[in-house]
């Protein structure tokens, strides 16, 4: 189950609209990439030979996007199965997905929100350790952004928990939609990350969003990340160490120099911490 | 009598994301599910419905140019409504697409030529993202006896509109006279070409796809028609094209 690929630092999540200047000269700054395998699996030519390319000099992890593994609609094993070769083929040391559905008997090709009910907790754990027995490995979930909750039987909190505990998976903690969800559902960042289970943290995502006339937010990935966003990645380093965090941007890319600028940012936050007096308890799996 | 099998009740997980998703689908006619805020509910349609409309656009470009803004969004608020998308994979939604459009019934002010032309950009994108390689050339010496089959990179089409000519300038009412073959390939550059083909080049490709293993001499004898005055210039020119797809890598030997 374990890989030898040793991932630490900070990433970049990789859209195609980049890879054409980084394959070749891959920035210093950037320890790994990540990329969705749904949109690379199956894919040869020439972007098939770029993604090969990175991937022999740095580690790839994948972040998948059609799973669906809170729907209720049968798991796609042939997808499954897919995402375990494009996992071997490029040694990829992670494999994380969305707490969430997104297929109603066809794909939406978005993040739909689960209700927090043990009805759900049973049943996303179940299909979760099903995967992780399909692809001979762990996985992460990532707390997603969320707009409305359809039914709440029990916090957010308390649902991720529960379901990583049941699932025996690893937790993907995207700092950006704690943030977002904090200001959106009204409740603090700091506090909801104090009760997430430190020692499950496989990696972390940061990314930018979109805030609207009223103070509402839509996580976006198309914007810069904001100062608060930068205060809650420091505290959740305090708290649980510095596991491997990636940048994620996905649209309005800027240039690559501010791509950079915000990936040492990450690095530098994690330097910090790291440092004799900061409390690097974390080792990351 | 026939019997309906009896569906065992919904759960109530299962309802919950079919009152979410059914909304997502058809926002205009379905109601926002009960106690949910709507506006939110409407940051949900505009992420489902932004996200198929950016991915579509981006895999028709053609298509998409000869459409009003206003049409094209409609065309797409169809396409979530009344298909279900089955592929995980992102590139391949282009070719849900097509199922869509080949399954519903057009409108009277969509060009006649709309399905022709999707097919035509999806399968220039297929071959671009596909994960076959070219082939090494068959020695010259054994390329007339060996048995051939066409690489995948290459795929001979036939409209009967002229679809690698529509754009936003050209679009035919009606199909002209002659159909249109073409050839779509990869080229060593990894780059995606096409050409037209002569009728007999075109029917040369089909033969070599739907009965692989054949060597080029038989292809070709099966090809020549009985009353041709002569079969060996025939067999010259058969060879020489045969030749030119070996030596781009389109041909492999089975």
């Amino acid at each position: 189950m374990k890989t030898p690929v040793k991932l630490q630092g900070a990433g970049l999540g990789l859209r195609r609209s980049i890879i054409d200047s980084l394959h070749e000269n891959i920035p210093e700054a950037i320890d790994f990439f990540e990329v969705a395998p749904e949109n690379w699996i199956n894919v040869g030519g020439r972007l098939g030979k770029q993604l090969r390319a990175i991937s022999e000099q740095v580690p790839l992890i994948t972040h998948g996007l059609s799973l669906s593994v809170g729907g209720v609609h049968p798991l796609d094993k042939e997808l499954i199965l897919n995402i375990r070769k494009f996992l071997d083929t490029h040694q990829a040391p992670l494999y994380s997905e969305h707490l969430s559905y997104s297929n109603d008997g066809g794909q939406l090709y978005d993040l739909l929100p689960l209700p927090f009910t043990e009805e759900a907790v049973q049943h996303v754990s179940s299909r979760i350790a099903q995967v992780q027995e399909l692809l001979g490995r762990r996985m992460a979930i990532e707390n997603i952004s969320y707009y409305v909750v359809p039914e709440q039987a029990m916090s957010e909190a308390d649902f991720i928990n529960a379901v990583v505990k049941e699932a025996d998976c690893d937790l993907l903690l995207d700092v950006n939609n704690v943030y977002v969800n904090s200001k959106n559902h009204q409740y603090d960042p700091e506090e909801f990350i104090r009760q997430m289970p430190a020692e499950r943290v496989a990696y972390i995502h940061m990314a930018g969003h979109y805030v609207e006339d009223d103070g509402f937010i839509v996580d976006t990935h198309g914007a810069d990340v904001i100062d608060p966003v930068w205060k809650l990645l420091a505290f959740t380093y305090g708290l649980i160490g510095t596991p491997p965090t990636l940048l994620e941007r996905d649209f309005n890319l800027p240039e690559m120099e501010q791509l950079l600028s915000e990936v040492k940012q990450i690095k530098s936050l994690q330097q910090t911490q790291e440092l004799p007096h900061g409390r690097s308890a974390h080792s990351a799996a | 009598m026939v019997v309906a099998p009896i569906q065992p009740p919904k759960s109530p997980l299962a309802q919950t994301q079919e009152n979410f998703t059914r909304y997502l689908r058809n926002p205009s006619e379905v109601a926002i599910p009960e106690g949910l805020d709507p506006r939110r509910m409407g940051v949900y349609q505009n992420l489902v419905y932004e996200n198929i409309f950016s991915l579509l656009s981006g895999f028709f470009p053609v298509m998409v140019s000869l459409f009003n803004e206003e049409k094209w969004r409609a065309l797409i608020a169809e396409f979530i409504r009344d298909f279900k998308a089955e592929t995980p994979y992102f590139p391949k939604l282009g070719e849900e697409f097509i199922y869509f459009l080949s399954e519903r019934e057009a409108q009277e002010d969509e060009p006649a030529f709309l399905l022709e032309l999707a097919h035509y950009e999806w399968v220039e994108l297929e071959i671009y993202m596909s994960e076959e390689n070219l082939q090494t050339p068959i020695p010259q010496e054994q390329l007339s006896n060996v048995g051939l089959s066409l690489s995948p990179l290459a795929k001979p089409l036939a409209y009967h509109y002229p679809v690698h000519q529509i754009s936003e300038d050209f679009q035919p009412k009606t199909p002209p006279p002659e159909a249109s073959y073409l050839l779509v390939f990869r080229n060593p550059q990894d780059d995606v070409r096409f050409f037209e083909l002569q009728l007999f080049s075109y029917q040369l490709l089909c033969q070599i796809t739907q009965s692989p293993g054949l060597s080029a001499q038989e292809y070709l004898h099966n090809l020549c028609p009985e009353t041709h005055t002569n079969p060996d210039d025939f067999l010259q020119q058969g060879m020489g094209l045969i030749s030119n797809f070996n030596d781009s890598g389109l041909l492999a030997q089975v």
